[in-house]
């Protein structure tokens, strides 16, 4: 398990390295020879058209990958003189391709974004098509309500979500009995909670400090319960509030109270998310923060599935409420303004979407998903862990996207870095909000 | 040399051309452009703003990133350079105790042809946390060494120096190559004739072996310190500048600048700065060697 890891990890960064390097050549309308072989007399005179496909998803076993290369391949069948081509990458990387790509203008057919501020650039610099016109009536009413918000721009709407997360507090049951310790709930409880799991030899709590997102994810919760509600980030967008302020001072604070009880793994900063899933998966730290997209992997992993519990992230201080939730509306499928094949790209993102749903409930992989899903899914199978987040859904109140969605890049970064650095050594929370207004200020 | 050997103009251009052009295409035109990009606001899509050199008092003035990782970059130099006298030491010992020293040779010029991403991966197993399975530190607590252990690459004290430390092994074998073939093109018949006058071992070194190996080791010098200014794969696979900053150098800075903050013109203007700050060294280098030369003759 371990070596296929590692090995997966350094092909795809070798290949995310050259392909980079060489800016990914779209090798638009280079017709597969043998398809005429098996072309049906119907698709004979259709020109033959090659669809590039740039997905995150890079890992074989998950079921959100089965569910894209299901889809695909029956509509590759379906409709034989189109292939889709595939261009995988994990998240860092793509997010660097896909950067290298728009600034040369030579983006993939179908490519994946973020909603809200990662979005922006992207629409105000017309590197995606808008997608009003496949929007019809069929495939809009497959959204959640309100989900499509997030990547709409003066109208537009640039992109189409597959998936819609809550995040909270993965907790594995059987450490918690092996170290004393009830499920938290508050915060308090977790700080108090730390020196136990030590005694036991178990880390508390579980966090992919490398790649510097999954901290801000915990932080923009703490932040949505300090300041007793969701909305904080807006309001400083809205130029309502600055970093400045209490609240924001006092979130980080409480995170780097967590941070030098010892919540964390040691060496946290070293982990990156596929080794920290993979660690909490193999019955490593007792608690995670993250996202429902975990469940479909959690739930096939033979060490922990069924020990794992979910749990909304609690008060801090005494503030705040259990049913407010840091959402991720998700990652989406967008396309290339100057693709050359935008007509075959949409009617094709449009098959996809409209059959998502379906697959996804079939792999067991509904949780989470921005389309309606339909189907009893205790008679189908899916486990108590599912049933439970899925519950969660319905109790949402108010909501916060995580700070890379709600603030502008170079802020950011300043953010990011200034959370990984509490992790390695302490710091001033006062000065590490000035230093985010200071940021802001340059470049909002 | 004009009347003995006389080559005609087109001759010249057909072997110099292809080349030059190649050169102007990939490496010029490209160092130009993002000159000519580094007084722009820019974020990578859309329109350009000019803004004179705003780009650069920012970085010289207002950057706190900045400066550090020019010193960080500097520090990678100078560990880069402690290679080349322990590098010339290994290739004398090499060819004058070992009889077929190409294996040898060859085993230390591995690491060389090793895929960076590779490694990355092999030295963050070495240096993980013990929890990961790092080797370093499970060796240290197996011999009894336990406060030595640190989380080496999130040590923001140390991780530039763990960093430096591969950089250092990844390289050695260039420069043990290099020496080693320089150490074999000294005559045997200069040592024969120095051990007539009584020169033998050290002494010999130090009078034929160090002066005639000059040129060499100075073509070491430039691709060490031109090398490590250029770092960059290493830390991007094994720290991503991490944590908080603590082993970002020049070309880590310009990258997460262009492509993590959007600001494709004040990454350009990062560049700019390396190209020159390059150019500066490589100029200094040699006009250090000269001096070097001068007083030496």
């Amino acid at each position: 398990m371990k070596k296929r890891r590692t090995l997966t990890m350094i092909m795809s960064t070798v290949l995310a390295i050259t392909l980079t390097a060489c800016g990914g050549s779209n090798g638009g309308g280079s017709a597969s020879e043998n398809g005429a072989t098996n072309t049906p007399a119907a698709n004979q005179n259709k020109e033959n058209i090659t669809i590039t496909f740039q997905t995150l998803q890079t890992d074989k076993s998950a079921p959100q990958y089965q569910v894209e290369e299901e889809i695909a391949n029956n509509y590759m069948a379906e409709n034989p003189h189109i292939k889709i081509e595939w261009d995988r990458l994990d998240i860092e990387q793509q997010k660097v391709k896909l950067k290298t790509q728009a600034a040369s203008g030579e983006v993939a057919d179908i490519t994946m974004v973020n909603p809200g501020a990662q979005l922006q650039p992207f629409a105000d610099g017309k590197v995606l098509a808008p997608l009003n016109d496949m929007l019809d009536d069929e495939l809009k009413g497959t959204f959640l309500e309100g989900v499509l918000d997030y990547y709409t721009f003066d109208g537009n709407v640039y992109a189409l979500p597959y998936n819609m997360n809550i995040a909270g507090i993965f907790y594995n049951k059987e450490l918690f009995e092996q170290a004393g310790v009830e499920p938290p709930a508050t915060f308090e409880d977790i700080i108090a909670s730390v020196p136990k799991f030590k005694e036991a030899g178990i880390p508390a709590m579980m966090v992919a400090g490398k790649d510097r997102w999954p901290l801000s994810f915990m932080f923009t919760n703490i932040l949505q319960r300090v300041n007793g509600g969701p909305k904080f980030l807006d309001d400083v967008v809205a130029g309502n509030k600055q970093f400045t302020d209490p609240v924001f001072v006092e979130a980080i604070a409480k995170l780097q109270e967590l941070i030098q009880a010892g919540g964390y793994q040691e060496g946290a900063a070293t982990y990156d998310y596929n080794t920290t899933s993979q660690q909490f998966r193999d019955g490593i730290g007792a608690m995670y923060y993250m996202g429902t997209w975990e469940i479909s992997t959690i739930d096939s992993s033979e060490k922990v599935a069924g020990k794992i519990g979910f749990l909304p992230f609690p008060t801090v201080g005494g503030k705040g409420n259990a049913s407010d939730f840091v959402i991720a509306p998700g990652t989406a499928y967008a396309l290339g303004a100057n693709s050359k094949h935008l007509d075959e790209s949409k009617a094709f993102l449009k098959y996809l979407l409209l059959n998502y749903p379906k697959v996804a409930f079939e792999k067991k992989a509904a949780v989470g998903l921005a389309q309606k899903v339909e189907g009893d899914m205790k008679a189908a199978g899916y486990s108590d862990l599912a049933i439970e987040a899925m519950a969660l859904f319905n109790e949402v109140q108010g909501g916060d996207m995580n700070f890379d969605n709600v603030i502008e890049p170079a802020t950011t970064q300043t953010h990011l870095n200034g959370l990984q650095g509490l992790l390695v050594k302490e710091a001033d929370p006062a000065a590490l909000a000035a230093e985010h207004q200071k940021t802001w200020e340059a470049n909002k | 040399m004009n009347g003995v050997l006389r080559v005609s103009k087109g001759t010249i251009a057909v072997f110099v051309l292809p080349c030059l052009l190649f050169y102007l295409a990939f490496v010029f035109a490209p160092i130009l452009v993002s000159v000519y990009y580094s007084f722009m606001e820019w974020s990578g899509m859309g329109e350009a703003k000019f803004i004179g050199l705003e780009n650069f008092i920012v970085m010289f003035t207002q950057d706190a990133v900045f400066w550090p990782s020019v010193l960080r970059t500097l520090y990678i130099s100078v560990f880069s350079l402690m290679q080349i006298p322990i590098a010339v030491v290994v290739a004398i010992l090499l060819s004058r105790y070992v009889r077929r020293a190409n294996f040898l040779v060859s085993s230390y010029f591995l690491p060389v042809i090793l895929s960076v991403v590779v490694i990355g991966q092999l030295w963050k197993a070495i240096y993980n946390p013990a929890a990961l399975g790092g080797m370093l530190n499970k060796l240290l607590t197996s011999i009894g060494l336990e406060s030595w252990t640190r989380t080496w690459l999130a040590d923001p004290d140390i991780a530039i120096f763990a960093l430096c430390f591969v950089i250092f092994w990844q390289f050695i074998g260039y420069h043990v190559l290099i020496q080693f073939t320089g150490v074999q093109n000294i005559s045997s018949d200069i040592y024969e004739a120095a051990s007539i006058d009584g020169a033998e071992g050290f002494k010999a070194d130090r009078y034929i072996t160090l002066p005639l190996l000059a040129p060499v080791i100075k073509i070491s010098v430039v691709l060490a310190v031109i090398g490590s200014l250029k770092a960059f794969d290493l830390i991007v696979v094994m720290t991503g500048g991490g944590p908080a900053d603590s082993t970002q150098v020049i070309s880590t800075h310009m990258y997460l600048m262009t492509f993590n903050s959007f600001k494709y013109g004040y990454g350009s203007a990062i560049s700019t700065f390396l190209v020159v700050f390059c150019l500066v060294m490589t100029v200094l280098l040699n006009w250090m060697f000269k001096r070097a030369e001068a007083s030496a003759s």
